[in-house]
């Protein structure tokens, strides 16, 4: 089972917000979709859901487009879409039997959900008095509800506190071991670092670094050497003139190879720096999204 | 099929189960039980209309016997009481006053507070002028038969191409529906279009249009904002029944008085323009309302749509009916359910008209429905600041 997006484009007018962007997420890995605002993430989404047509490319899930091909998705919006006036109740019994469901599976579904994010008190209140976190909540539960195959949730930890956040990620990896199909899209990269196989860095609609997370960092031209501050080592650097970064206490120092840190190293230990320790880091999405994308 | 279902009985309970319309739905209840029983208490414990009369004339006088209307009490008094009358009158234990004077031509006064009562000023001169016509008959020697000749009166003879009674009675009818069917129209419409900007600005339509045809989504909406309105109207129709059981309307005896005025055919179109003039109009109000993004640019776009709800209204209540702006525009689908229905309550519509109209109508409702569907889907996925004229253009060519 999988998602194959091929050549998928999107012209609004004469803006091309998105180009031929193709990718394939095969079931139990994690796609994440990464991009400044604006970038064409929530076009791509809005087109795999069907909201948004294509100008070119397709969208085929198990090799059927996906329209035709009846997968069950579950869409977690990037701002939320919730009736304010309706009890949470009705509201997820409304979504859940236009998903298929019969009351008496959505009602046990949704025990389930509220009791796994620790709000079941609120299963009769009505959404206007939930906090934003708690709606979040109530929403993240409406995507997962009617047990969809594909899942797509689109800024998932916007408005989270680090406990709720927390909670939603452990939640979403329990969706992933059940095998589910994902597509994450999310500014949060050290949270879409630790769940996504697959990644994909958008620019003005165009996809500037895609694959494997793993690759991508291997094969990425920078890596990161970090040394314990000291201020020996600080007038040292700047005696080399060796570019650094201070945080806190330690020193990040970017270099091109593993050849390249030794050779600072070296030059370090002859110096007579004292180095306790050192760590040769790849480097993050972070700082490959600010370095590409940014 | 089953997920329009779904969708309408949401919308349906979410708007009739709402604390509000609950209250409001027992507020008309109880009030329209208050109002048939305070109207039926007012009637019972009325006494009867009371008119004082004065007489300040000793050549034209009244014989008490032959004053007799139905609820009315007369009764008389010497002219010095006249002051003490006005007051009664002023407090309102007197209904009108009269004081006929007078020697050679009576004059009859009429006092009353704001109003005065018709039906004995009427029959006070009626009998005040068979004394004056019988003295002067006297007077001048005037037999019987030439007084009656004198005073035959010129007759016309009114030969209409139209059935008076049924354009009186049509006229009526129209107007009163004219009335209901504006009411429904604005009230409905206004609802179709804020609950779809409201889902649309909610950002739960993202939600939705995954889940279910946004067709499907527009009906439910239009039928479930007229499912809301009936169940008022059922409401309101209970407590009529209610009122009927208490025993202070007679139920049956208004239904046979309303059926002897209203013929099948009437009620039939009546009921067939309703239907189609909701759809029409409930069909455009849900498309602006998906053009808009913010709940505050909805009353610019709904106000030429309640422009043309209101037009149509004001010319069948102001216009007659065979006038030829009514015969032209009977033929506009925007214009049809107030006017056509006038047209023929009244008798003039002739059925094949019925029959052009009700075509046109249908005609319309499709192309305007595909059209609205198309502004519909589009529109709700489409977000601006502001509404443009050239945005209905671009959402009807996506």
């Amino acid at each position: 089972m999988s998602l194959k997006v091929e050549g998928l484009r999107k012209e609004f007018g004469e803006q091309v917000a998105v180009k031929d962007f193709s990718f394939e997420v095969k079931k139990g890995q994690v796609f994440g979709c990464l991009g400044r605002n604006g970038a064409g993430k929530s076009t791509t989404i809005k087109m795999i859901l069907g909201l948004v047509n294509p100008t070119a490319g397709s969208i085929t899930w198990n090799g059927e487009p996906i329209r035709n091909s009846g997968v069950k998705i579950g869409y977690l919006p990037e701002e939320r879409g919730l009736y304010t006036k309706s009890k949470v109740s009705t509201q997820l019994t409304y979504f859940g039997k236009l998903e298929g469901m019969s009351t008496k599976e959505v009602e046990v579904a949704m025990d389930k959900w509220l009791a796994r994010l620790e709000i079941p008190e609120y299963k009769h209140k009505q959404v206007s008095d939930l906090s934003k976190g708690n709606q979040q909540k109530i929403q993240l539960i409406a995507s997962l509800l009617h047990d969809p195959e594909l899942v797509i949730l689109d800024e998932p930890f916007s408005g989270l506190d680090p406990v709720n956040a927390n909670l939603f990620s452990e939640v979403i990896r329990e969706e992933i071991a059940c095998g589910k199909t994902v597509i994450l899209s999310s500014h949060q990269m050290n949270l879409v670092e630790s769940f996504c196989d697959e990644v994909c860095l958008l620019k003005k609609g165009e996809s500037v670094v895609q694959g494997s997370l793993k690759d991508i960092k291997a094969g990425y031209e920078f890596k990161n050497l970090i040394l314990d501050a000291s201020e020996g080592l600080i007038s040292q650097l700047k005696q080399m003139e060796i570019e650094f970064v201070e945080d806190k206490h330690e020193l990040g120092i970017k270099i091109r190879s593993e050849q390249e840190g030794v050779m600072i190293l070296n030059q370090l230990l002859e110096a007579g720096i004292s180095l306790p320790q050192f760590k040769l880091m790849q480097p993050t999405l972070q700082e490959i999204f600010v370095e590409r994308v940014g | 099929m089953k997920k329009f279902m779904i969708c309408f009985l949401f919308h349906f309970k979410e708007s009739v189960l709402t604390k509000t319309a609950l209250i409001m739905a027992g507020v008309s209840f109880v009030g329209t039980i208050a109002l048939i029983g305070g109207v039926n208490w007012w009637n019972s414990s009325r006494d009867d209309t009371e008119i004082v009369i004065f007489q300040n004339s000793e050549i034209y006088t009244l014989d008490s016997s032959l004053l007799e209307i139905e609820g009315v009490s007369f009764s008389f008094k010497p002219i010095e009481d006249l002051e003490l009358a006005k007051e009664d009158l002023d407090a309102g234990e007197i209904d009108n006053i009269f004081v006929i004077e007078g020697t050679d031509m009576p004059i009859i006064t009429s006092i009353y507070y704001d109003t005065n009562h018709f039906e004995s000023e009427l029959l006070i001169s009626q009998l005040i002028g068979q004394q004056y016509l019988a003295r002067v008959m006297a007077a001048n020697d005037v037999s019987a038969d030439v007084a009656e000749q004198l005073m035959r009166p010129i007759g016309v003879v009114h030969e209409s191409l139209l059935d008076q009674e049924e354009m009186m009675i049509g006229s009526m009818i129209s107007y009163i529906f004219g009335f209901a069917l504006y009411m429904l129209l604005i009230i409905c419409g206004q609802s179709i279009a804020t609950s779809v900007v409201t889902e649309k600005s909610s950002r739960v339509m993202e939600v939705m249009i995954s889940k279910i045809n946004p067709l499907y989504m527009m009906f439910a909406k239009i039928i479930s904002v007229l499912a809301v309105i009936l169940t008022n109207v059922l409401s309101l129709v209970a407590a009529v029944v209610v009122c009927h059981f208490i025993g202070w309307i007679n139920l049956s005896a208004l239904l046979e008085g309303m059926l002897e005025v209203l013929e099948f055919p009437v009620i039939a179109l009546g009921f067939t323009f309703v239907i189609l003039g909701y759809f029409l109009y409930g069909l455009l109000f849900a498309a602006a309302g998906a053009m808009c993004s913010k709940v505050e640019d909805l009353q610019s776009v709904i106000t030429p749509l309640t422009m043309a709800i209101i037009i149509p209204f004001i010319m069948n209540s102001f216009l007659p009916s065979h006038s030829p702006i009514l015969a032209i525009s009977s033929y506009i689908p925007f214009f049809s359910p107030f006017v056509t229905f006038d047209r023929f309550a009244t008798g003039i519509a002739a059925p094949l008209e019925v029959g052009i109209v009700l075509t046109i109508m249908l005609v319309s409702i499709i192309i305007l429905g595909k059209l609205a569907a198309r502004i519909y889907v589009n529109g709700v996925m489409h977000y601006s600041d502001s509404v443009k004229l050239k945005d209905i253009k671009k959402l009807l060519q996506r």
